[in-house]
């Protein structure tokens, strides 16, 4: 039988840090800091961001904590009519938001798992700027130390929209943090421009554009999205900088400003960086499902296209947050109707992962969970966008809790759910360690039912009237907070369950064979950790959806790929000869 | 271990004959370094240009709502400097694209005194555009900002305080006055936020209360809004009425009576010249740098690429120029 | 919970909306009921196909054999029009709804609504002023917003209406009001984040019919005395509030009370007792210390108000001139003699020293249901009810 095994088959369960990987390829302090190598560059960064979820999520629950009753469990003041004791609840919502936007959801997955899957996904040795992958990673760190640094000389109170001209009178250090998020700025569109480069010029022979991974789609769409919004919110962060520093007028009514001109400038980045938050994490989806279906992605072209669809037609939106702030009804009009057409292609996706599902073989695997209940809370996300788009309705809901939950359901039950499914999709990649199932499911289980728990009752009182940040509120909408509140805590558990999972695999978890799960995407031809040149050959590009001469080998407790079974479904390339040394 | 190759594991350094040193080890051909490199300077060109969109909508909309404004206060402008720099930039853009030209023939010494020349154009605008900063500072045409005296109006004579809580009200007000995150920005050291003083005067801290039949109402300290037309009083501005004298020029080209709030076409001109001067210095820094590597010889007909592209940075520096310069200084005067 | 069976319970109340009181309520709820139900069958369509496949698809054995279909595209088509379809219909709904919402009726009665940092304050065309929104059921209304410093908004749950208020330009609001409010009135929010007391800003709307609504105007429109809408209870307003409400109807735009910057005026903040100078008096003996005693100071505000020209002062070096005339706002009438008492006590209380009022605020003459003839604080008052303003702490 002439079965082809990868090339550490020799002893599949040699411990991983004996096989020369880019783990122990170069030891010491420097060695990382200084690092070039995108797979060390995703690890600081998956550091970092998991830190700042950390810190946000803490804010968070004191937020919900302060919720619990209605004049305030943590602040309140005795004093009906002075209000000074809330500016502290202020500060924690806003650092919660701009925490998480900033500093999680935007550089989370391009910067920590994009950075570490997209070239080994390509087939190629790096990104094409290996240099500027750690200036941006360098940039990250300098963005959140002036955040922390704004904490320190009077934490900001805007909430995380920064509205002027509240936010060019206010005393907190609001220059300090939008210092901060100018620089974060720069390290996403950094990234971006790397990230298109490298899809651009450093795809193997073989690896046409519609041969290329999904998640690869989704990272292009976004990274086409960090390059282009991103500069405007520079602008808009600069000029109010200086609308504070020198009263320059643009934004300050007091001064001859127009405070809706900040907003137009602010959601025009602000309402594509979401469709920065979420695409990644349904090129996630496309490739946890398909994995865990072992069946072809359904539909490719439509699932690829739909993410360069989503980059462009949200560039036209932005409108549809300020439907009853003061701008025209002619304006409103044109971006309500654009609104609806954005809806479209998630809901193509949608369609294709359920098509992709039927008929095929299907493990609940955890990550397979993430990516259910990704399924079930964008779903839910995505449908209430659609209230949200309704002229006549956002004229009700507006600004009130519905907001809030909408927001929670596409951000967190979408990119936070499929970032999770990501790290523990490719956590056997990343660390060459498997963890135990039964704890990873029982951690997805739990912050699925504490999410819901948190935001379904938050729907309700938004369109009961409840606005949203409320340091208090009035008695009527406290049984909704307590049930609010009560998920907030399950969600911690689940959390802390979650982290505790990876720690123990960290720690003392099976090693991990090359393709633990079956995929036929390149990254996982190579080992578990992959070695520092990520390919001793170049790989063989063959269609990334075709499971079907993966065979499962109980030895190695992982797949490998049996050549002699079916005709593959597209052709095999030739293997270019190598100079030497490659 | 059994492998599908029969290569060796290790990748090495050593990359044979045809991986010469200028080419970085992920990349397979220097075409390839080339085009990457390439890709990558036009996306960075095109965020600079969304940069700067920012603030031509700015300006689109502040001229479009306020015209009279734009048609006013242009005047101060002197639009012989305007020029001057143009044809600076314009011919420093000859320059560099021949420099540039110079470097992918291996004409060492001509690159590098092209560069030297276009640094010089460099300069030449950046002199010119000091001059003008320095004209507006000399007339106090400048954003309100917390050194200026527009918002501030200096008080008359300086009544005796005779009360200190009189005294210790006014200190209050001007440490509200002023925004603290920004003073700790500039160096200064004033605390955060101002504690409230202690009572037994009622109107404390940064609200007013007013405290009857147990009803307290707070206001806040942040300046009154202006509705319409009335704008704000800008005293300034019949101090400085455009004449003959502050043209530097002979007619008195006067539209008619100052519109208010004219401080906004002077903050659009500084925020818009001042963040392309930004630019034009960190072209300078780029230029020197190329200079130098291409001094040191590490540039050749098969790698030049640092030179075109830091030649492409600087068209689109002057590119940015040429629709400033119309805008801001040829404002017609029809209106 | 109790909370939760109340709000089921109103009227018209839904589990997710509550009851609908004006004319857009009912092209609101109708669009939120057409997406509520055709985005929950998707939902259900959705979610119910992938726990189906997750069942019957179950993985059996690690080599499973999958059936290798890649795309249909009809299917696609359907599946990407049909959605498009649905939710431009959506889109067409609410646009005509929000074309309702927008557009005024030029028969609406118009009502100015300031909002500031922290509260919304109600002008009604009679003059009257109030925290809270009273309006005439049927009654077309328009409601033109201004902010007098940060974004606020306005919103009324119950009449699915809201809009930003932003500080320098105006926007506006308009709706008919179709059900007459119960008695603690429907809640106006604030929903535009505006600092610290933004979860403060509250206020009650409340739909009356003709008759109570007429008389609510007469008593908005004596600003003297005050009806609490809950308790029933009357109280007289004290003049040092009455004052300030009367600064911000008539003063406000030409004199500063919390700090002392000349805005057109000189500031009232820190006026009473403080030494001034003048560029031009009618006496040229004049003089005006701190050391003056009240009469002096009262007369001498008297005349400001009244004969404004008479004496032009100068304050931090500049001469100010003087002001327009408002002799017939603040005399020739009873009414209009105690308003100008009122603004009298309120200039004295924004002054630096200690300000205690002559009658304690929660003395018992301030009930207007005991004491209903006259305001305590009144000339007429002060003799009936035997008390003089002299009764001041010395060194005032």
């Amino acid at each position: 039988m002439t079965t082809i095994t990868p090339d550490f088959a020799h002893s599949p369960r040699e411990p991983a840090l004996v096989r020369d990987n880019y783990l122990n390829h170069s030891r010491g302090f420097l060695s990382w800091a200084l690092t070039l190598d995108h797979k060390r560059i995703g690890i600081m960064y998956l550091c970092a961001v998991l830190t700042a979820f950390f810190v946000g999520g803490m804010f968070a629950e004191l937020v919900r904590t302060q919720l619990l009753m209605p004049n305030g469990a943590l602040f309140h003041s005795a004093d009906p009519n002075s209000s000074a004791v809330y500016k502290t609840y202020n500060q924690i919502f806003t650092l919660h938001g701009a925490i998480m936007i900033f500093l999680v959801l935007i550089p989370g997955i391009p910067g920590a798992l994009g950075n570490f899957v997209l070239p080994i996904m390509l087939g190629a040795k790096d990104v094409a700027f290996p240099r500027l992958n750690l200036f941006s990673f360098y940039l990250y760190v300098t963005g959140a130390l002036f955040a922390v640094l704004s904490i320190i000389f009077g934490a900001v109170d805007t909430g995380w929209t920064f509205y002027a001209p509240y936010s060019t009178n206010t005393e907190t250090a609001v220059s300090w943090m939008v210092f901060g998020v100018f620089i974060l700025g720069f390290s996403s569109i950094l990234t971006g421009m790397n990230f298109i480069v490298t899809i651009h010029k450093l795809r193997p022979p073989g690896m046409t554009w519609f041969r290329m991974p999904l998640f690869l789609w989704a990272v292009y769409a976004t990274s086409i999205i960090q390059v282009l919004a991103t500069p405007v919110l520079g602008i808009t962060l600069l000029l109010l900088m200086m609308e504070r520093l020198l009263h320059v007028g643009i934004f300050n009514s007091a001064y001859g400003g127009d405070p809706v001109l900040f907003q137009h400038f602010f959601w025009f980045y602000s309402h594509p960086a979401v469709y920065i938050m979420i695409l990644p994490a349904m090129g996630i989806m496309s490739e946890v499902i398909g994995t865990f279906s072992r069946k072809h992605v359904f539909g490719y072209r439509f699932v690829a296209l739909s993410s360069i669809a989503i980059a462009v037609i949200g560039f036209l939106v932005w409108g549809h947050h300020m439907f009853p702030n003061g701008q025209s009804t002619m304006l409103g009009t044109i971006f309500s109707f654009l609104t609806m057409t954005v809806a479209i292609p998630s809901a193509i996706k949608v369609w294709n992962w359920l098509a992709t599902m039927y008929r095929g073989s299907i493990e609940l695997a955890t990550p397979m969970c993430y990516a259910i209940s990704f399924m079930f809370l964008f779903t839910i996300g995505g449908l209430t966008g659609v209230f949200l788009g309704t002229l006549s309705v956002d004229v009700h809901l507006h600004d009130t809790y519905f907001v809030v939950a909408h927001f929670h359901y596409v951000m967190f039950g979408g990119t936070l759910i499929g970032f999770l499914a990501g790290i523990y999709y490719w956590w056997p990649k990343i660390t060459g360690k498997m963890y135990n199932e039964t704890l990873g499911k029982l951690g997805c289980l739990l912050i699925f039912i504490g999410f819901n728990t948190t935001f379904l009752p938050q729907f309700v009182m938004g369109s009961q009237g409840m606005p949203r940040r409320y340091a208090t509120y009035q008695a009527m909408y406290q049984p909704y907070h307590v049930m609010s509140t009560i998920g907030a805590y399950i969600q911690l558990v689940g959390f802390i369950i979650a982290a505790i999972t990876l720690l123990q695999s960290l720690l003392k978890g099976k090693t991990a064979p090359a393709n633990p799960w079956g995929s036929a995407t390149l990254e996982w031809s190579c080992t578990s950790p992959p070695p520092h040149d990520n390919f001793k050959t170049t790989p063989t590009v063959g269609d990334p959806y075709d499971h079907s001469n993966l065979v499962w080998d109980d030895k190695i407790e992982g797949y490998v790929r049996d050549n002699t079974l079916a005709e593959p479904y597209t052709t095999t390339t030739h293997i270019p000869k190598q100079p030497a040394g490659h | 271990m059994t492998t599908i190759t029969t290569e060796p594991a290790s990748h090495g350094d050593d990359h044979g004959h045809d991986h010469p040193k200028f080419l970085a080890h992920h990349f397979e051909t220097p075409q390839q370094q080339f085009d990457s490199g390439k890709l990558g300077i036009w996306l960075f060109l095109t965020t600079e240009i969304l940069l700067f969109s920012g603030l031509f909508c700015a300006y689109s909309v502040y001229r479009a709502n306020h015209p009279e404004i734009f048609a006013y206060a242009h005047l101060y402008l002197n639009k012989w400097y305007g020029a001057l720099n143009t044809i600076v930039l314009i011919f420093s853009s000859f320059t560099m694209a021949w420099g540039v030209r110079a470097s992918q023939l291996g004409q060492k010494k001509l690159c590098v005194g092209l560069l030297g020349i276009t640094f010089a154009c460099g300069i030449v605008f950046m002199c010119v555009k000091a001059v003008e900063y320095h004209d507006k500072w000399r007339e106090q045409i400048l954003p309100p900002g917390p050194h200026s005296d527009w918002y501030n109006p200096p008080k008359g004579p300086e009544e005796p305080k005779e009360n200190a809580l009189e005294a210790k009200i006014s200190a209050d007000e001007t440490a509200r006055n002023k925004v603290a995150g920004e003073a700790a920005l500039a160096g200064s050291s004033t605390p955060a936020a101002s504690s409230a003083p202690a009572a037994p005067i009622i109107f404390t801290g940064p609200t007013t209360r007013l405290a009857s039949d147990g009803v307290l109402v707070e206001q806040s300290a942040v300046p009154k809004a202006q509705i319409g037309p009335t704008g704000i009083d800008s005293t300034w501005n019949r101090e400085h009425a455009p004449n003959s004298a502050a043209l530097g020029g002979s007619s008195a080209e006067h539209v008619g009576p100052e519109p208010y709030n004219t401080h906004i076409f002077f903050s659009i001109y500084f925020l818009m010249t001042g963040l392309h001067g930004l630019h034009v210095l960190a072209g300078m820094s780029l230029i020197a740098w190329v200079m130098y590597r291409t001094h040191r010889g590490d540039f050749s007909p098969a790698y030049f690429s640092p030179v075109d592209f830091v030649g492409l940075y600087w068209h689109i520096v002057d590119l940015i120029w040429i629709f400033l310069f119309p805008l801001l200084y040829l404002i017609g005067n029809s209106q | 919970m109790n909370c939760l069976m109340h709000m089921l319970a109103a009227d018209n109340a839904t589990f997710w909306l509550p009851r609908g009181a004006s004319d857009l309520a009912g092209p609101v709820d109708q669009a939120w009921n057409i997406i509520l139900y055709v985005t929950g069958l998707f939902f259900f369509i959705v979610v119910g196909a992938m726990l189906f496949f997750i069942i019957r698809y179950r993985r059996r054995t690690p080599n499973d054999a999958t059936p290798e279909i890649t795309h249909n595209t009809p299917l696609e088509i359907v599946w990407t029009i049909v959605p498009l379809l649905l939710v431009e219909v959506f889109f067409y709904v609410g646009f005509k709804g929000f074309l309702r919402y927008d557009t005024p009726r030029s028969d609406a009665k118009i009502i100015d609504v300031q909002g500031r940092q922290w509260a919304f304050s109600f002008t009604y065309p009679n003059g009257a002023q109030d925290q809270d929104l009273y309006l005439l059921k049927d009654e077309p209304v328009r409601l033109n917003l201004n902010s007098t410093d940060v974004l606020h908004a306005i919103y009324l749950p119950v009449m699915r209406t809201q809009r930003n208020l932003v500080p320098g330009r105006e926007t506006q609001i308009s709706f008919t009001p179709t059900d007459l409010s119960p008695q603690e009135g429907w809640w106006v929010f604030c929903t535009q984040y505006c600092g610290n007391g933004h979860s403060r800003m509250f206020s009650h709307v409340y739909v009356l019919a003709k008759a109570d609504y007429d008389e609510k105007m007469k008593e908005l429109a004596n600003p003297f005395k005050k009806k609490d809408p809950i308790t029933g209870k009357s109280r007289w307003v004290p003049y040092v509030e009455l004052g300030h409400t009367l600064y911000q109807q008539n003063c406000s735009s030409c004199h500063s009370v919390t700090d002392d910057k000349i805005v057109v005026g000189p500031p009232w903040k820190g006026l009473w007792k403080r030494d001034h100078d003048f560029n031009y008096r009618d006496d040229p003996t004049y003089t005006l210390k701190a050391s003056d005693p009240d009469d002096k100071w009262n007369a001498y505000l008297t005349e400001s108000i009244l004969k404004p020209n008479a004496k032009l002062v100068t304050y931090q070096g500049k001469a100010l001139s003087g002001m327009s005339d408002f002799s017939s706002t603040f005399s020739g009438s009873e009414t209009n003699d105690e308003k100008r008492r009122a603004i009298i006590e309120y200039i004295k209380s924004l002054g630096n020293l200690p300000y205690t009022p002559a009658i304690p605020p929660d003395s018992t003459y301030y009930d207007a249901d005991k004491y209903p003839d006259h305001h305590p604080e009144s000339e007429a008052g002060l003799k009936a009810n035997a008390l003089t303003t002299q009764s001041q702490p010395a060194g005032r």
